[in-house]
C-alpha cells in the first residue's frame, strides 16, 4: 500500500460539539471516537452514522486530558487526578484509580496496549498495567520547582517508544527524560532549550513551549513539538518541531512553521515518510506535514480550529482531529 | 464610644478613635500639611491616628489575576476551567484548589469581596489612573491622587525616618512598560512612590565608594543649604517642601539599608514565604512596616493570561497563596496584623470566557479582592457573582466603595477633605460613597 500523500489532504467531515475536546482515541476498524472534553465528560461518537451525536459519559471531576484504547478497554485521565477504565459496550466505568497527587496532563499507551504512562504536575511519570490498573513503576527525574522563580514545575507530555522499552516525559523547563520501562533506569536526558523562554525581568515567569513528543517508528528518533514563545502572556511565536537522536541528544532537524501557533499533537506515519504536527495553542490553527528525514515542510493546511488531539487510521490515510468545539476528519486518498 | 464609631472605625478597641474627634476632622481649622497643602483636619485627631501607627501592604496582582482561579471559582461551568475547589476554614466557603494555605486562614485573617465591579479593562493609561484614584466622577479633570499616595499621606508618621511610600515590582511589565505606579498629584512628591524594580532594595542607596563619610556629610550639608535658600525665595510654592522632605527620606534609606537585607531573617521565616522574588520582596515589606513605613506596595506581575491562563495561574497562584499566608502569619506573630491592613487587589479581573488560546482576557464587570488584618471582619465573604461568573449577582462594590472600605478599616474618614491647588475641596472618596460595612470589624 502506498504511503498517504499529504499533498492530497482534504477535510471530509466537520461535526460541531460544545466545549473544548482535549483528547481522542479511535476504536480500530471503526469510526467510533472516544473524546475527553473540558466539560468533565467523555464523549462517544460514531462518525459512520449519518447524523452522529456525541453521547456524554460522566465520571471525571475536571478536564479529561487523556483517553486511550488499551486492549479492549477505554482508559481516560483527568485533571481530577484520576484514571478511569470504561467498558466499551456498557459505557460504564469499571475501575477508578486515584493516580496522582496533582493534575494529569497526558496519558499514553504502549503499542501493544498492555501498559499506560501518565504525567502529572506532581512531577512524576507513572507506568500502569493497562489491564489491572496496578501501578508498575513511578519515574522521577524532573525538577520539582522551576529554579530561580521557585514556581512549581509542570510535566506536559509523555510517550512510549514503539517497542515499549522506553518512555519519555517532558517538563516546563523543556527537559526530556527517557527511562527504560523494564527497570526504571534513566537512559537519556535531553535539554530542549530551543523551546524555553526565560523571562525574569519582563513577566517574572518562565515559559516552556514543549507540549508533545513522538518516537519515530524505528524508535531511534524522538520528535518534539511546541513553540518558541516570545511573550508569556499570549501564545506568540513560531510553531517549532525538533527531531533528535534521543540516545545521543543530538538535534537532527528543526522546523519552524507558522506564527502564533503551538504544536500539541505529533504523529509519524507508520512508514516514517512524514510527521504530522497539529497546532492547538495560538491564534493560528494548522496541520503541518514535515519530512522527518530532512526537516523540510511537505504540506501546511489551515485546520480552522485549534487541535488538541489527533488519531490516525490504521493506514494513516485518515486523520481524526478534535479541538475547540469541533471534530474534523481529513482524508489523504 | 458609640456603637456607630466602633462599627465604622478600626475594629480593635485599643485603637478606637473617638467619634467626637472624628467628626471634628470635618470642621477643623485649616491646617498646613507638611506639603504646604490646605488640609482640613483636626490636629487632635491626627495625633490620635498617629498613635495607632496603622500600616498598609498592598498586594497588587499586576496584569489582572483571574477571580476564577483564586477567590471565586465556578467548577463544572463552561467558564470554570480545570481547577477544582477546596473548602476553607469558613463553613460553606470554597476557593480555588490553588490556594490551600489561604483556605486554612480565611476565618482568622481575611474578608473576600467577590463583587468588585469596575470600569477599567486596561493595564495602563487613563483607565488605570482612574481606577487607582477610585474611578470617581466628581472631580472633573483634576488629577486626584491615587489610593497608595493618599494612604501614604494619611498614615504618615513625621517622626519616622522612612519614606511614606515604597513600591516593589517583580516584573518590569507593570512599571516601565505598562505604568501602573501610584501618583501623588497635588499631595506632593513626598507621597510619590519610591519604586524598586526586580530587586530587594533601591538602587544606589549606598554612599559611593569614592566618597568618605565626611565628604558625604559635607556634600549633604551643601545641598541642604542651597535648598533652603532656594525655598526661602519661593515660600508660596507648595510642592518644594514636599520634595525636600522626600529627598530627606530617601537619603535616610541609606542609613536604613539593613531593612532591605533579609539575610538575617530566620530560616523558618524565609522558608514560609518561599524563594520567589515576590516572596523576598514581601519579607522586606514586612520589615519596612515593622520599622514604621506606612505604605508598601508589592506589585506582583505579570498575570496577563491571554494565553495559557491555567498554566500561568498554576505557577503564580500557589506563590501568591504561600506569600500571602506567610505574610499574614508573620504579621500576626509579631503583633502587627491588627494594625496592618493587607489589601489584595489588581487593575481588573479576567473574562469568564476562555478564549482560543486557553486564555482569559481583560474584565472589570465582576471580580474579586481581599482585605486582611486591620479593621477587617475576618471570615466574611461579601457579594457574589452569578453561576457562570458573568455578572454580579448581589452587592456590587465599586472602586470608590472599596477604597472607602480601606480607609475606614484604617480608621481614616473616607469623607475627609483635601483642598486642591485650585481651591476645590476634594474628599478622599466621592461624597456619596459608603464603605462596605459588612467586611468592617
Amino acid at each position: 500500500m502506498p504511503t498517504p500523500d499529504p499533498n492530497q489532504i482534504k477535510q471530509t467531515k466537520k461535526i460541531d460539539v460544545a466545549g473544548d475536546l482535549l483528547s481522542v482515541a479511535r476504536v480500530p476498524g471503526t469510526e467510533q471516537l472516544w473524546i475527553g472534553a473540558s466539560d468533565f465528560k467523555l464523549h462517544v461518537i460514531d462518525l459512520a452514522q449519518d447524523k452522529p451525536i456525541a453521547e456524554p459519559l460522566e465520571g471525571h471531576g475536571s478536564y479529561v486530558s487523556g483517553v486511550v484504547l488499551a486492549e479492549s478497554a477505554i482508559v481516560s485521565a483527568g485533571w481530577d487526578r484520576k484514571l478511569i477504565w470504561w467498558d466499551r459496550e456498557t459505557r460504564k466505568p469499571t475501575c477508578t484509580v486515584e493516580a496522582h497527587q496533582r493534575w494529569i496532563r497526558q496519558l499514553a499507551v504502549s503499542t501493544d496496549g498492555k501498559r499506560l504512562a501518565t504525567v502529572s504536575d506532581d512531577m512524576s511519570c507513572k507506568l500502569w498495567d493497562a489491564k489491572s490498573g496496578k501501578l508498575i513503576r513511578e519515574l522521577n527525574g524532573h525538577a520539582k520547582v522551576v529554579p530561580r522563580y521557585d514556581y512549581r514545575n509542570k510535566l506536559f507530555a509523555c510517550t512510549f517508544s514503539p517497542d515499549g522499552n522506553f518512555v519519555a516525559a517532558a517538563d516546563e523547563l523543556c527537559q526530556v527524560v527517557v527511562w527504560e520501562t523494564q527497570t526504571g533506569k534513566e537512559r537519556a536526558r535531553i535539554d530542549a532549550t530551543g523551546f524555553f523562554t526565560h523571562d525574569w525581568d519582563r513577566n517574572n515567569h518562565p515559559w516552556g513551549g514543549l507540549r508533545t513528543m513522538a518516537f519515530s517508528p524505528d524508535g531511534g528518533r524522538l520528535a518534539l513539538g511546541g513553540m518558541k514563545n516570545k511573550d508569556v502572556a499570549i501564545i506568540n511565536g513560531s510553531g517549532l518541531v525538533q527531531i533528535v537522536d534521543w540516545q545521543s541528544g543530538k538535534q537532527l532537524h528543526e522546523l519552524k512553521a507558522g506564527e502564533n501557533l503551538q504544536f500539541e499533537s505529533l504523529c509519524f506515519d507508520p512508514k516514517s515518510h512524514w510527521l504530522l504536527a497539529a497546532s492547538g495553542g495560538g491564534s493560528k490553527s494548522r496541520l503541518i506535514f514535515m519530512n522527518p528525514d530532512d526537516g523540510t515542510l511537505i504540506k501546511e493546511v489551515d485546520s480552522q480550529m485549534p487541535i488538541f488531539g489527533v488519531a490516525l487510521s490504521e493506514t494513516a490515510e485518515t486523520v481524526y482531529a478534535v479541538g475547540r468545539q469541533r471534530i474534523t476528519v481529513w482524508e489523504m486518498t | 464610644m458609640t456603637r456607630l464609631s466602633q462599627r465604622k472605625l478600626c475594629g480593635s478597641p485599643t485603637h478606637a478613635i473617638s467619634r467626637r474627634a472624628f467628626l471634628g476632622a470635618g470642621t477643623g481649622a485649616l491646617a498646613a500639611g507638611s506639603a504646604g497643602l490646605g488640609l482640613l483636619g483636626s490636629p487632635a485627631l491626627a495625633d490620635q491616628l498617629k498613635k495607632t501607627d496603622k500600616r498598609v501592604i498592598l498586594l497588587f496582582l499586576s496584569g489582572g489575576a483571574s477571580q476564577f482561579e483564586t477567590w471565586d471559582p465556578k467548577p463544572g461551568r463552561p467558564t470554570g476551567g480545570p481547577f477544582m475547589t477546596i473548602p476553607t476554614s469558613v463553613t460553606g466557603v470554597r476557593i480555588c484548589e490553588l490556594m490551600p494555605l489561604m483556605a486554612q486562614r480565611i476565618h482568622k485573617h481575611t474578608a473576600i469581596i467577590r463583587s468588585i465591579s469596575t470600569a477599567n479593562t486596561g493595564h495602563d493609561g487613563r483607565g488605570v489612573r482612574q481606577l487607582l484614584s477610585g474611578e470617581r466622577k466628581d472631580t472633573g479633570n483634576l488629577d486626584v491622587p491615587s489610593l497608595g499616595s493618599m494612604l501614604a499621606k494619611e498614615l504618615s508618621n513625621p517622626a519616622s525616618p522612612l519614606p511614606e511610600h515604597i513600591a516593589f515590582y517583580s516584573a518590569y511589565v507593570g512599571l516601565t512598560l505598562n505604568n501602573q505606579s501610584d501618583f501623588a498629584g497635588f499631595l506632593g512628591g513626598r507621597y510619590e512612590p519610591i519604586n524598586i524594580l526586580s530587586r530587594l532594595s533601591p538602587e544606589a542607596i549606598e554612599v559611593p565608594s569614592s566618597l568618605t563619610g565626611k565628604e558625604d556629610r559635607q556634600r549633604h550639608a551643601l545641598r541642604t543649604l542651597l535648598s533652603q535658600r532656594f525655598r526661602a525665595e519661593r515660600q508660596r510654592d507648595v510642592t518644594l517642601a514636599s520634595y525636600d522632605a522626600a529627598f530627606g527620606k530617601v537619603r535616610n534609606l541609606g542609613a536604613n539599608e539593613k531593612l532591605f537585607d533579609i539575610s538575617d531573617e530566620p530560616a523558618s521565616i524565609r522558608q514560609s514565604y518561599g524563594n520567589s522574588l515576590f516572596a523576598q520582596q514581601a519579607i522586606v515589606a514586612r520589615r519596612l512596616v515593622e520599622a514604621g513605613a506606612p505604605f508598601v506596595r508589592l506589585n506582583r506581575g505579570w498575570w496577563d493570561s491571554h494565553g495559557e491562563n491555567f498554566d500561568i495561574h498554576a505557577a503564580l497562584v500557589p506563590d501568591l497563596d504561600k506569600v500571602m499566608s506567610a505574610l499574614l502569619d508573620d504579621l500576626e506573630d509579631r503583633g502587627l496584623l491588627d494594625d496592618t491592613l493587607v489589601v489584595t487587589f489588581a487593575e481588573m479581573g479576567r473574562t469568564p470566557k476562555i478564549n482560543n488560546m486557553r486564555g482569559r482576557d481583560h474584565w472589570g464587570q465582576c471580580w474579586s479582592a481581599a482585605l486582611s488584618g486591620c479593621g477587617i471582619k475576618r471570615g466574611v465573604v461579601y457579594g457574589s457573582t452569578n453561576a457562570d461568573g458573568t455578572d454580579v449577582a448581589e452587592n456590587p462594590v465599586s472602586a470608590a466603595e472599596f477604597f472607602a472600605t480601606v480607609f475606614r478599616a484604617l480608621g481614616i474618614d473616607h469623607q475627609k477633605q483635601y483642598i486642591a491647588p485650585d481651591g476645590r475641596p476634594v474628599t478622599l472618596t466621592p461624597y456619596d460613597t459608603e464603605p462596605v460595612e459588612e467586611v468592617l470589624a
